[in-house]
């Protein structure tokens, strides 16, 4: 079994001498860790090769690009001041993509608190600088995927954006592959129910 | 089941498209930090939190009102505006804070700007272009925007905005936040030149409908944020003017429209602009005197105006008052909210809807046109 660490450095404490695991299997457990970090030069690779990727998945699921630029920002800061310890290096991308996702997340958390109190939060995608871009049936599509529940909208632009399989979405969300298929076929079919189609 | 999700692809990568490749921050790096700071970074984090969500309860002037957003000035006022001698026509950006001009472009010969209107991102312009001169009687609507350090660029024509007709002098464009729709009011220039019309472009369509002739002219033009719904003035023999709004339907047909409030006055304009939250704010008085707009201007500008403008629900309730003081900084009638619906523009300057104070005061041009945010 592969022990794979938790993708979520956000919630984990890396001033313990041990380290949290899950295996492939779903098992959680604790033990020494044994993995070097991931040096910083793989960051910064990591960060030119896919930074653009990272900022339009974050802008497609908190639906302004300053706010996903943000997140990638924080995302990548948390990574240098603690780094992963990852079984290899190929899977730092999955790792990223995860917490990017978490980071999204709590941006998402954070401007629900704000919007109780205020007036509804307008995502700038389907702004000005949009709408002269995108005709009116893609921002109906967006406005629709953004009513959808979290997990639901996560899944969606996963598998239709970045075209990721089961696994490798269900690797950046922290659930089982057959969770994400659920999800997906979940989200499609209100998806259509939104845009008054048949599914 | 596959026509929906080529259509959610094509969705997804058209708006991800957006984001442009070659623009971005650089790479983060962390600054150097003791180690026991970092201990108290969560408690400082916690208590920022905790006195910002305590100073959005403290904006609330009482309970009845709704809290207004967490929002900033505009950074930039747009001005279109005229020479000291009433021939050359320019647009101007300048900075909210302290009136700076940031950039100027020329009206091309032969035209003038005239209402200009901001899309909700501060950036997005459009601007009526009036044609003058014995060159016929016109306008066209052109986009603009506005840089980070406010350089003005663009100035491309929107299509179907080749209107025949003057456009109206106060507040005779609006844009909806998204930039989806414009509406105009137009009068027409040979004949009967109090006829006025209202007209609607979607800005991704094209389409363009308009509703009319009346026999008033159209002004102080709003939309509320879901480009449903336009609120504006209508003004008969320069005596009655009264507050109306009308449902704008899918199609961008303009419905009739109902009326809100009337105010009999031949000194001072009636001016309206409807809240994100779907209120009226109407303004009437010596801050909204009427000028010869087009004629050289600037004694007036020091006066001191002290007035007040009136909140009103969609069926006309009054719902309070609010006063508005300050020095004017623009000698036009003015009453402009910005996307938020917590910065109002008016004469005296920017007035904070959340706040009591003077409004801060905004140095217009010599001789101002009009002014958007």
């Amino acid at each position: 079994m592969t022990h794979v660490y938790d993708p979520t450095p956000i919630v984990m404490d890396h001033d313990k001498p041990r380290g949290l695991w899950r295996n492939s299997s779903g098992e959680r457990g604790a033990g020494a860790l044994t993995r070097p970090a991931v040096p910083p030069s793989a960051l910064t690779e990591l960060y030119r090769d896919h930074r653009v990727e990272f900022v339009r998945i974050g802008m497609l699921l908190v639906g302004d690009r300053a706010t996903a630029e943000d997140v990638l920002h924080d995302v990548f800061l948390r990574m240098q001041l603690r780094p992963p310890h990852l079984a290899d290096d190929t899977k730092l991308l999955a790792y990223a993509r995860a917490a990017i996702l978490n980071g999204c997340r709590m941006a998402l958390r954070r401007r629900r608190l704000i919007r109780r109190l205020s007036e509804p939060h307008r995502p700038p995608v389907w702004s000005a600088e949009s709408a002269v871009i995108l005709d009116e049936d893609r921002r109906t599509v967006l406005r629709a995927l953004h009513r959808l529940p979290r997990r639901q909208r996560e899944a969606l632009v996963l598998r239709y954006y970045l075209e990721l399989s089961d696994q490798e979405s269900a690797e950046a969300m922290g659930v089982k592959a057959g969770t994400v298929r659920s999800t997906v076929a979940r989200a499609l079919a209100a998806l259509g129910r939104e845009l008054g189609e048949e599914g | 089941m596959a026509d929906l999700e080529d259509r959610l692809r094509d969705a997804l990568r058209a708006a991800a498209a957006t984001v442009d490749e070659h623009a971005g921050r650089p790479f983060p790096t962390p600054a150097r930090r003791a180690a026991p700071v970092r201990r108290w970074t969560p408690v400082a984090a916690a208590l920022v939190v905790l006195l910002m969500v305590g100073g959005i309860f403290m904006v609330r002037r009482n309970d009845d009102d709704p809290v207004l957003p967490l929002a900033r000035m505009p950074e930039f006022v747009v001005l279109s505006t005229l020479a000291a001698d009433g021939t050359a026509s320019a647009l101007e950006a300048r900075r909210t804070a302290d009136g700076r001009l940031l950039d100027r472009r020329a009206a091309p010969e032969g035209t003038k700007f005239r209402s200009v209107a901001v899309a909700g991102n501060g950036r997005v312009v459009f601007a009526a272009v009036q044609t003058e001169g014995g060159r016929g009687c016109g306008f066209e609507i052109e986009r603009f925007t506005i840089g980070r350090s406010g350089q003005i660029t663009g100035g491309t024509p929107v299509s179907r905005g080749r209107i025949d007709g003057e456009i109206a002098t106060e507040g005779g464009l609006a844009v909806t936040p998204d930039g989806a729709r414009i509406a105009y009011s137009a009068q027409q220039c040979a004949g009967d030149a109090t006829r006025g019309v209202l007209g609607v472009i979607e800005t991704s369509t094209a389409a363009r409908r308009e509703s009319g002739p009346v026999q008033a002219s159209l002004s102080s033009l709003s939309w509320t944020p879901d480009g449903r719904t336009l609120v504006y003035v209508r003004t008969v023999n320069s005596r009655s003017s009264t507050v109306l709004v009308a449902d704008v339907g899918a199609s961008g047909a303009i419905g009739t429209g109902t009326k809100i409030r009337t105010v009999r006055n031949e000194t001072f304009a009636l001016l309206a602009v409807v809240t994100p939250d779907r209120r009226i704010i109407v303004l009437d008085g010596r801050l909204a005197k009427r000028t010869e707009t087009f004629a050289p201007q600037g004694s007036s500008r020091r006066r001191d105006a002290d007035n007040s403008v009136r909140f009103l629900d969609l069926k006309g309730r009054e719902l309070g008052a609010r006063s508005v003081r300050g020095v004017a900084g623009f000698d036009v009638p003015l009453l402009k909210l910005d996307a938020s619906g917590r910065f109002l523009l008016t004469a005296v300057g920017a007035v904070d809807l959340a706040a009591e104070g003077p409004a801060h005061r905004i140095d217009g041009s010599a001789n101002d046109v009009d002014v958007a945010w």
